[in-house]
């Protein structure tokens, strides 16, 4: 049991053995915990100790010792340690080394103040060298054709730039500049600047060119562009508007002309006079109810002439006979007899004449109140001719013919400039609306005492109020003065403008942006005007610009926008006076002047050879023209557009001089068709009242001669009476005188 | 953020200066309240850089304060307000906000101006707390947890030695 108890303990002496850890000697401790310090020393020592536990190792560690006559504290170096005390100790030494030090880091400030340093000197050095490429970049971006820039300097405390020779080219044509200047001056705001605001106070432009010839070619490397889909986004309803309403004007425009002339044309013309004609309808029914009565009586008057050519011989043997030739009483009493009773048969058929006559009267009434009616249609139709003819001298009836065409001209004119306006308004409706946002934010103390902090940022924490001392004027982007000049070669042209007030928060800026510019040459002058007022309290329009022009080259090539006969192009140089007014609700009015100097006006042929001769002549005598358009546009009332000239009332003048010899022929040529077309019309009536005044002529005459034939009788009837008469006094006398002679005889 | 903790819990738990840890609680603080869209946060986040304090410490209370700031946010806005309309102060502000680059700090925004001024007022009594409280811990926490079994164990387990290795490495 005992030998068992050795045994146990034996092992458990040797497993203590194996587990007892090494021991290192104090060599193996940190430097700092070698060396020996005076009581003083080690105090500060352990100040810089800051765990009690190690502050008593390191207390217990170190023993008093000589050095040198001096008493001083050290580890002994025969002391002992673990590993783990050894890591222990290190670390305690660590950090009594690292507590040493200051709390500022010397060298690397150092080294951060030294890079700072070395940028500002590559800035200062390279800057201009810098500020080149960045202008070169920009600018051969924007316009993807090579910017050359002769000398750039950069003052950055002078707070100025300077750009010399500067030539932009043209991207379609390499070897011309878009334009160039000799000249340009910034001058910003450095404390601006650096408040992170850019504030130009001033930049001028001088001797600035347009379209110079380039020696070096100024095309760039093919890029591959993005191909930006370019859809017109119509939000406002102007383009909807633009197409119902241009789409009206060009069809009426497609017709008016063809159609109004149409009218001047002899074969219409004469069309229009055989439509209109009121005495045909007449004429036939004329024609219908007098053949009627021609044919009821057309036999008649040949029955009665029969008769009376009867009576006529009778009458005309008894009128011819010479009384004188009757010797006898008896033969005289005969042709007495045979004159009564040729006188008898003259009044039976005068009685038929008459009856015939009364039988015919109410016909020849009828026919003679158609006649009258018939006359007057004649009269009223030939009044219609008259009219027609007048039209040649006339041509008010064609004024307006133009109004299409140039309706739908100024339509397409509006939908090609209406993105360019549109981009305007979006840009200066949305600086309108950055003002108005920025407005909460206030500007000013006054404005910021009012002002809530409950904007959140995009980190969720409140924005805050932003205070400023002094009235802040300054928005982040400012150019208070833009001016830029140019003259061409030997004072080929000269131009000026001038912008002042740029900004990117005008609420701010307190003004809004106006720009003026003028550009004139030899013949030309041009001025333009521009305001932008995005301020919020403002009440002028979001944008006003003007623009007065003289002797500007102008062509309108009407047939573009309108394929028709007689659509004329126009071209001449112009006088141009023009408003524009927008609004941010994309609203805006146009109202214009053009006055057009040394015009040609051509037009393709129209249909008609007379009409177009004198169209075309007409055209040819328009020299100045008068052109005013008011133009509104709102998302309610959709598109108003009122163009007044004066080239129909030009025109219509000049045409109504040029009706001349040919015109008159063309009348005439109408005019005699016109009455041929009636005469045809008329003339079935006519022969049947022709016909039946025949016949009632007829029965006239026949009634005329048999009076006439009557009044012979009557008379060869009282000259035979009256020579009965004689012959039987003779007779007496002679048988009184025989009677006489007798008794005489007798009494002698 | 674990290298952060771990170096933080050391720190704690070692002779590490009790000045860099409060330090960079203050710091960590007044950054942490302060809005980062300003150049002043900047500029005192990279002056810190070259001030020798527990980056650990300063880095997880940016991080900490960071996200207790929005709430205060209201708080800030009338203090920075309430500052910067000082009338007394008007001139001076107005010129100070005339200089080159001081825009930049935006100290004219209430926000800003006021989370920093709370933070530079919390800067003293956040540093004498943090010595105080790092000094209790020293003195009691860390004995006890130097002793603590399972703190023993947990500083044993593989991944902790390794990132305590690499710590002190």
């Amino acid at each position: 049991m005992a030998g068992k108890d050795v045994q146990t303990t034996g092992k458990a002496v040797v497993e203590k053995k194996k587990k007892e850890p090494k021991k290192l000697g104090a060599k193996k401790l940190p430097r700092l915990l070698k060396k020996a310090y005076t009581q003083k020393q080690f105090d500060a020592l352990l100040k810089r100790v800051f765990v009690d536990e190690d502050k008593a190792r390191l207390t217990t560690l170190f023993k008093k010792t000589e050095i040198k006559g001096k008493e001083k504290l050290a580890v002994p170096m025969t002391s002992e340690f673990t590993k783990k005390e050894i890591v222990r100790l290190k670390e305690v030494a660590k950090a009594i080394v690292a507590n040493r030090k200051g709390r500022f880091k010397l060298i690397p400030f150092v080294a951060v103040v030294a890079f700072v340093a070395g940028v500002g000197i590559v800035v200062t050095t390279f800057k201009n060298q810098i500020v080149r490429r960045v202008i070169t970049s920009a600018m051969e971006s924007a316009f993807e054709a090579k910017c050359d820039i002769g000398a750039l300097r950069v003052e950055i405390f002078g707070a100025q730039l300077n750009v010399r020779n500067l030539a932009q080219a043209n991207k379609d044509d390499p070897m011309k500049n878009i334009f160039q200047f000799d000249n340009l001056d910034l001058h910003f705001n450095l404390t601006q600047l650096l408040r992170g605001r850019f504030d130009a106070e001033n930049i001028e432009i001088t001797d600035v060119a347009l379209g110079t010839e380039r020696t070096v070619s100024g095309a760039l490397p093919a890029k591959q562009r993005k191909q930006k889909a370019e859809e017109k986004k119509d939000e406002t309803g102007f383009y909807t508007a633009l197409k119902e309403k241009g789409s009206a004007a060009a069809e009426n425009a497609k017709e008016s002309l063809t159609d109004a002339f149409a009218a001047y044309n002899p074969q219409n013309v004469a069309a229009d006079i055989k439509e209109h004609f009121a005495s045909a309808e007449k004429a036939k029914e004329v024609e219908a109810t007098v053949k009627g009565m021609v044919d009821a009586w057309k036999e008649k008057p040949a029955a009665l002439q029969k008769e009376v050519a009867d009576f006529q011989t009778t009458a005309q043997s008894l009128a011819s006979i010479n009384v004188d030739s009757l010797k006898t009483a008896a033969g005289i009493q005969d042709a007495i007899t045979k004159v009564t009773d040729a006188i008898e048969k003259g009044k039976r058929v005068k009685s038929d004449v008459v009856a015939l006559t009364d039988s015919v009267k109410s016909d020849a009434a009828t026919v003679q109140s158609l006649s009258d009616e018939l006359a007057k249609a004649v009269a009223a139709d030939k009044e219609l001719i008259s009219s027609k003819l007048g039209m040649y001298t006339d041509f008010d009836a064609a004024k307006g013919i133009l109004t299409g065409t140039l309706d739908s001209v100024a339509y397409e004119t509006l939908g090609k400039y209406y993105p360019y306006l549109q981009k305007a308004i979006n840009y200066a409706g949305s600086m309108k609306a950055a003002s108005g946002s920025k407005k909460t934010e206030s500007t000013d103390k006054k404005k910021t005492k009012k002002a809530t902090a409950t904007k959140k940022t995009g980190t969720g924490r409140l924005y805050g109020r932003d205070v400023y001392w002094r009235a802040d004027r300054v928005p982040t982007f400012l150019v208070e003065r833009l001016a830029a000049s140019g003259r061409g070669a030997d004072n080929a042209f000269s131009f000026e403008a001038t912008a002042t007030d740029i900004s990117s928060d005008m609420d701010k800026r307190g003004a809004p942006m106006v720009a003026k510019g003028s550009y004139t040459n030899a013949k030309q002058a041009h001025t333009a005007g521009l305001t932008i007022d995005a301020r919020t309290a403002s009440n002028a329009p979001l944008i006003t610009g003007s623009y007065t022009g003289t002797n500007y080259p102008l062509a309108f090539d009407m047939t573009k926008t309108v394929s028709a006969p007689g659509v004329p192009q126009l071209s001449g140089t112009a006088g141009i006076a023009a408003t524009l007014t927008a609004s941010e609700d994309f609203s805006f009015g146009i109202n214009g002047a053009l006055a057009l100097a040394d015009v040609l006006l051509t037009a393709a042929p129209l249909p008609n050879e007379t009409v177009d001769r004198l169209y075309q002549d007409a055209l040819a005598t328009i020299k100045d023209l008068r052109l005013g358009a008011n133009i509104g546009f709102s998302q309610d009332n959709g598109i108003d557009l009122s163009l007044s000239t004066d080239l129909d009332k030009k025109l219509m003048s000049a045409m109504q001089r040029m009706a001349g010899s040919a015109v008159k022929e063309a009348s005439a040529a109408a005019v005699a068709k016109a009455q041929a077309e009636l005469d045809a019309a008329t003339g079935g009536a006519s022969s049947q009242i022709a016909a039946f005044t025949g016949i009632t002529d007829a029965i006239s005459a026949s009634g005329d001669r048999v009076n006439g034939l009557n009044e012979q009788l009557e008379a060869k009837k009282k000259e035979l009476t009256d020579a009965l008469a004689n012959a039987g006094k003779a007779a007496v006398e002679d048988a009184a005188s025989k009677a006489a002679k007798n008794v005489l005889k007798k009494l002698f | 953020m674990v290298k952060a903790i771990v170096t933080l819990f050391k720190a704690l738990c070692s002779n590490t200066h009790p000045g860099e840890i409060a330090h960079a609680v203050s710091i960590g603080l007044l950054l942490g309240l302060m809005p980062k869209n300003n150049l002043l946060w900047y500029l005192v986040f990279v002056f810190c850089l070259f001030v020798r304090f527990n980056k650990a410490a300063y880095l997880l209370m940016i991080l900490f304060s960071s996200a207790v700031s929005v709430a205060f946010d209201p708080l800030f806005d009338r203090l920075g307000y309430a500052f910067l309309t000082i009338p007394s102060l008007a001139d001076f502000f107005g010129r100070l906000l005339d200089i080159p680059f001081v825009a930049f700090t935006k100290f004219n925004n209430s926000v800003t101006c006021g989370s920093f001024l709370f933070g530079l007022l919390l800067y003293i009594p956040v540093n004498v707390i943090a010595r105080l409280l790092l000094r209790l811990w020293r003195r009691h926490a860390v004995p006890v947890l130097r002793q603590t079994p399972i703190i023993k164990a947990i500083g044993n387990l593989p991944l902790i030695a390794t990132i305590a290795g690499k710590v002190q490495g």
